[in-house]
């Protein structure tokens, strides 16, 4: 194996991408010429600054509050899946139950009127007819307040104090805004 | 030896979101990685961690079992990563994490250097975070699709047919542009030593 | 051992003597260790910006305005002011920020991950927040004071702490 033919085998080498008797023929010729024994050498030198440097970022990253954000992520997606289902349920049962209280109510008034009494409004139907009952759906936290833990920018306070203030918290990173509203001196 | 991959996707199609939690947290540190390597701020990288199991927790019916699961992975947050690139290409910016210095280096310099740990140690430390810091600023002047990569390359080990499945391109694709990638940081790494 | 072998060797040895050489930073270029003991100290950057509605967004913050975009809704960011010291444990130190305001700091400790500040807000003679919060090493919080009723424009001032 010519020099030439070992430079272009070079990448594939150091990734283990040859047949293994070809990686054999070129790991031969490197240990006898200094000049491709160099070239092999930079190739993995630079793996190793290049891993080295992610490493060394990813030592400076918090990884502890992933999973709550994925968590909580999925919990806002299923929300969003269960409320447009409710939607598309409410907007074929609408009309259905708009005619059936139109109906009772109809039916009630009758009644009342026949018998001279005060008329009953018609029994509250307590399932959609024909379908599930609703999706419960969880409450959504106040959009100012919301309060997740692991999340990395997150503070938390041991004592506040301030006249108007307020605690808002961006939902990604957490991150703490203290808002201090405007005060008239006036009416100090 | 754990339950396979295969076994926590099914399990959390079925609604098993703690077989989707042993899922993030075998893969988030790899991710993490490769969104690093892709994006200059931290906060950006783990925002495309978290997104990235999001959305293959929305996509789990999609994955069919033909290629590893990290693969698909890696997919999402190659793209989501691109993505990121494209938003910030239009937006020159500093954020607060790069005003310590290039990529918040100062950060890679260890407590061991204030308490004087080994006497040799912090300049060989300090030698070690200049050449990371060279290497990552080349790193983020090659276009997205180099970066990407140079990365699933050389960091997370993926080989040519997995990375051109990640990148949904061809093979020759992957090895031109390994090549022309490694000679631009290799070309800086010369001049960093 | 082949060739290849030996020659890394010797380059090997030639890098470790290199580094045990007159090891002053000047010497080798190498970035300078910081100064003082660190564990002394903690690093805080205090950012003021005026925040409005009118004009464009300084590019360097743009950043820290789509980042806050859902909490802090105003278009413009511009940089009034950018402060780092190192404070010591315990002590207290005054960042003087625009339109009379200043923010008093003191560093209280550390445990785990997070940094314990003592943080008084005050305009003039008027003190607009006291806490004592708790921060993650290298996270950052954020203050904002409405400058009029109408909260036309505001100062955010934002604070980073670093063990």
């Amino acid at each position: 194996m010519t020099c030439d033919d070992v430079r272009r085998l070079l990448h594939p080498f150091v990734d283990t991408e040859l047949p293994p008797p070809m990686l054999l023929a070129v790991a031969r010729h490197a240990g006898s010429c200094l000049a491709c024994d160099a070239a092999l050498r930079e190739l993995t030198e630079l793996r190793e600054a290049l891993v080295g440097a992610v490493d060394r970022r990813l030592e400076t990253l918090d990884l502890g509050g992933v999973w709550t954000g994925v968590s909580q992520a999925i919990d806002r997606h299923e929300t969003r899946v269960h409320r447009d289902a409710r939607v598309r349920r409410l907007a074929v049962w609408g009309p259905t139950l708009a005619l059936a209280a139109g109906v009772a109510l109809a039916v009630g008034l009758w009644n009342g009127w026949t018998s001279g009494g005060v008329p009953r409004p018609g029994p509250t139907p307590s399932r959609v007819a024909g379908g599930e009952p609703p999706a419960r759906v969880a409450p959504r936290p106040p959009a100012t307040m919301v309060a997740r833990d692991g999340l990395r920018n997150r503070a938390a306070f041991d004592r506040l104090w301030g006249r108007g203030i307020e605690v808002k918290r961006e939902p990604k990173a957490g991150t703490t805004v203290v808002w201090v509203a405007h005060v008239d001196d006036s009416v100090e | 030896m754990g339950p396979s991959d295969w076994e926590l996707v099914q399990q959390s199609r079925g609604g098993d979101r703690d077989a989707f939690r042993t899922l993030v947290e075998r893969y988030q540190r790899k991710v993490a990685a490769l969104a690093l390597g892709m994006l200059r701020n931290p906060e950006d990288a783990l925002d495309v961690v978290q997104d990235t199991f999001a959305k293959a927790y929305q996509s789990l019916d999609r994955f069919k079992g033909d290629a590893a699961f990290y693969t698909w992975v890696y997919r999402i947050a190659v793209n989501l990563c691109i993505d990121v690139q494209r938003r910030e290409a239009k937006m020159p910016q500093v954020g607060l994490e790069l005003r310590e210095g290039e990529d918040g280096a100062e950060q890679d310099l260890p407590a061991a250097v204030a308490h004087g740990a080994d006497p040799e140690d912090p300049f060989r430390r300090a030698r070690d975070a200049e050449i990371a810091r060279g290497i990552q600023q080349a790193v983020s002047e090659l276009t997205p699709e180099h970066r990407a990569v140079i990365l699933l390359r050389e960091v997370e080990g993926l080989s040519y047919e997995e990375i051109s499945r990640v990148l949904d391109c061809p093979k020759g694709t992957v090895m031109s542009r390994l090549h022309y990638a490694r000679k631009q940081l290799q070309e800086r790494l010369r001049g960093l030593r | 051992m082949t060739r290849g072998d030996g020659v890394g060797l010797v380059a090997g040895l030639v890098g470790v003597l290199a580094l045990c050489g007159p090891a002053t930073a000047g010497d080798t270029g190498a970035p300078l260790e910081p100064e003082g003991p660190r564990g002394d100290t903690v690093r805080i950057q205090v950012m003021a910006i005026e925040a409005g509605n009118g004009g464009a967004c300084d590019p360097r913050l743009e950043f820290l305005r789509s980042r806050l975009r859902r909490v802090v809704s105003y278009r413009s960011f511009r940089l009034v002011g950018d402060m780092q010291r190192d404070v010591l444990w315990q002590d207290t130190e005054v960042f003087v920020l625009p339109h009379g305001t200043r923010l008093l700091l003191l560093p209280k400790g550390r445990e785990a991950q997070e940094v314990l500040l003592q943080v008084r807000l005050v305009d003039g003679r008027r003190q607009l927040v006291d806490t004592i919060v708790r921060l993650r090493n290298r996270g950052y919080m954020v203050f904002g004071v409405e400058r009029d009723a109408r909260a036309d424009e505001a100062l955010l001032v934002v604070l980073r702490a670093e063990d």
